[in-house]
């Protein structure tokens, strides 16, 4: 099933953040010589980094064909003096990339708390256990 | 050569392919040990055709009601190292087999699944489909496996090493979507999952709405029911925990976007321009099917398909939408299982 948010969605935009990981980890790995990488994970970093590449390129672009052959204006940054159709033109122009970040940043955010309480439960409940056989 | 594998193959009236289905394992480069099919009463020649091909099968007293639950029925008769759940109605390619059991060189690793891709592509669900695997297989499970952590050890084809199945008592019939239970009790238990793209298959897609509803409802239903069921074992699993909450979000905030906000936009502001943000990622989901059509030769395929992903995102939008609601907010649970196809 794929539901994604229109434009990058929230989960193109974190496999996205993804591939920009796998290129920082796979340079770490190279300049530590941590470990040596077996010709498919390099092939798949290669491909992935490759589709992420273009799919930026896709983004921009449509941004910009938006901008020159539908609307015809060009790109506001700010919307505060805007008529509503202004107004429209760019949420319609900048949400593929402006509303799938504020959410994924929420996201991770909110994961990475539930995270760290999870563990921290399951570390008390460990210690817990530890006692209670001693 | 041999491999230490038992497939075990569930059938509910599959007369028609479980032929394609026995001779695809048959022919592989790689043999296995052990063909094991588990009718489960079908009501049409699914025996019959079976025991013409020489395989073993088994029939169970009367319906197990769930797929997990007929593949379960075999694992008894299980005594190799590895085995193999595959759909009587998926194929596999010659290579499949052997691609998938070198996953299995470390230990640690639990379960493996390969690429899928739809065995017809002409209506216009299986063409939403194609592309969505393409998208899926291409892009989002790549980078899932290169974190160690493939959301789903797809269930019409995946091997398992014998001993954490059983570990794990089997394929869980707790929920709607087996496949995805046991591989996020696998990543609970840190047993490794592999997804190699190599390693295909071709299911047979449903051809019809009725068809298609009833395998979307399971879906929407299992996911739903997985996250109940596992949301503190997933979000303790670093990257799964990611994955489960973007997808979670991203599938809730989308269909409300593409069921009512976007309309209720268009209408408020009186701006067909909105209606454009149905299609504005066109562009961006199209890169990784294309690159994905154009290794497979497909590119026509691929072109010609596209359009009808759209109407299955609307499809999928509503059915998301229905499943959150029925099993969180009205707290009824499905609990029979619906042949998709």
């Amino acid at each position: 099933m794929n539901t994604g948010l229109p434009g990058t969605g929230v989960g193109g935009l974190f496999y996205l953040l993804s591939v920009v990981a796998m290129i920082l980890i796979e340079i770490k790995d190279f300049i530590f010589m941590k470990k040596r990488k077996k010709h498919y994970q390099l092939r798949l970093v290669f491909e992935q980094t490759l589709l992420a590449i273009t799919i930026v390129i896709a983004i921009v672009s449509t941004n910009i064909i938006l901008s020159t052959y539908v609307f015809r204006r060009r790109f506001i940054p700010t919307a505060s003096w805007a008529s509503p159709v202004q107004r429209s033109i760019i949420l319609i122009q900048n949400h593929p990339v402006v509303v799938p970040i504020i959410l994924l940043t929420l996201i991770i955010i909110t994961t990475q708390i539930l995270y760290f309480i999870l563990r921290y439960q399951s570390d008390l409940d460990r210690v817990k256990d530890k006692q209670s056989f001693t | 050569m041999k491999a230490d594998l038992t497939v075990i193959v569930p059938a509910y009236n599959e007369e028609l392919s479980i032929k394609d289905t026995i001779l695809s394992i048959r022919n592989q480069t790689v043999q296995v040990k052990h063909i094991i099919v588990v009718d489960d009463c079908s009501t049409d020649d699914t025996v019959k055709v079976a025991n013409s091909l020489g395989v073993e099968v088994i029939q169970p007293g009367k319906n197990t009601g769930s797929k997990a639950g007929a593949q379960n029925i075999a694992l008894p008769n299980v005594n190799t190292e590895f085995v193999m759940a595959l759909d009587a109605d998926t194929t596999l390619d010659m290579y499949a087999v052997e691609k998938l059991s070198k996953a299995f060189v470390h230990p640690n690793v639990a379960a493996a699944c390969g690429f899928v891709l739809p065995r017809f592509v002409n209506t216009v669900w299986e063409c939403g489909r194609y592309i969505e695997y393409l998208i899926a297989f291409t892009y989002y499970k790549p980078i899932q496996d290169y974190f160690g952590k493939p959301l789903i050890s797809s269930g019409c084809f995946s091997m398992y090493r014998t001993k954490f199945l059983l570990e794990s008592n089997g394929w869980p019939t707790r929920t709607m979507a087996e496949d995805m239970d046991l591989t996020w009790s696998f990543h609970k238990k840190k047993f490794a999952v592999r997804f190699i793209p190599d390693a295909v298959c071709y299911p047979i897609e449903p051809t019809n709405f009725t068809f298609f509803k009833k395998q979307l409802i399971r879906w929407s239903h299992g996911f739903v029911q997985n996250l109940a069921l596992h949301w503190q074992n997933v979000f303790s699993v670093p990257y799964l925990n990611y994955i489960v909450a973007v997808m979670t979000w991203d599938a809730i905030l989308a269909s409300l976007v593409y069921l009512f906000v976007i309309p209720l936009l268009t209408l408020l502001l009186r701006n067909p321009y909105f209606l454009l943000l149905y299609i504005i990622d066109a562009p961006i989901i199209f890169i990784p099917a294309l690159y994905q059509g154009i290794k497979r030769s497909e590119i026509g395929k691929v072109v010609a398909s596209f359009p009808a992903f759209f109407v299955l995102r609307i499809v999928n939008a509503i059915f998301i939408l229905e499943a959150f609601y029925t099993e969180y907010v009205l707290r009824k649970k499905l609990i029979s299982y619906e042949k998709g196809h």
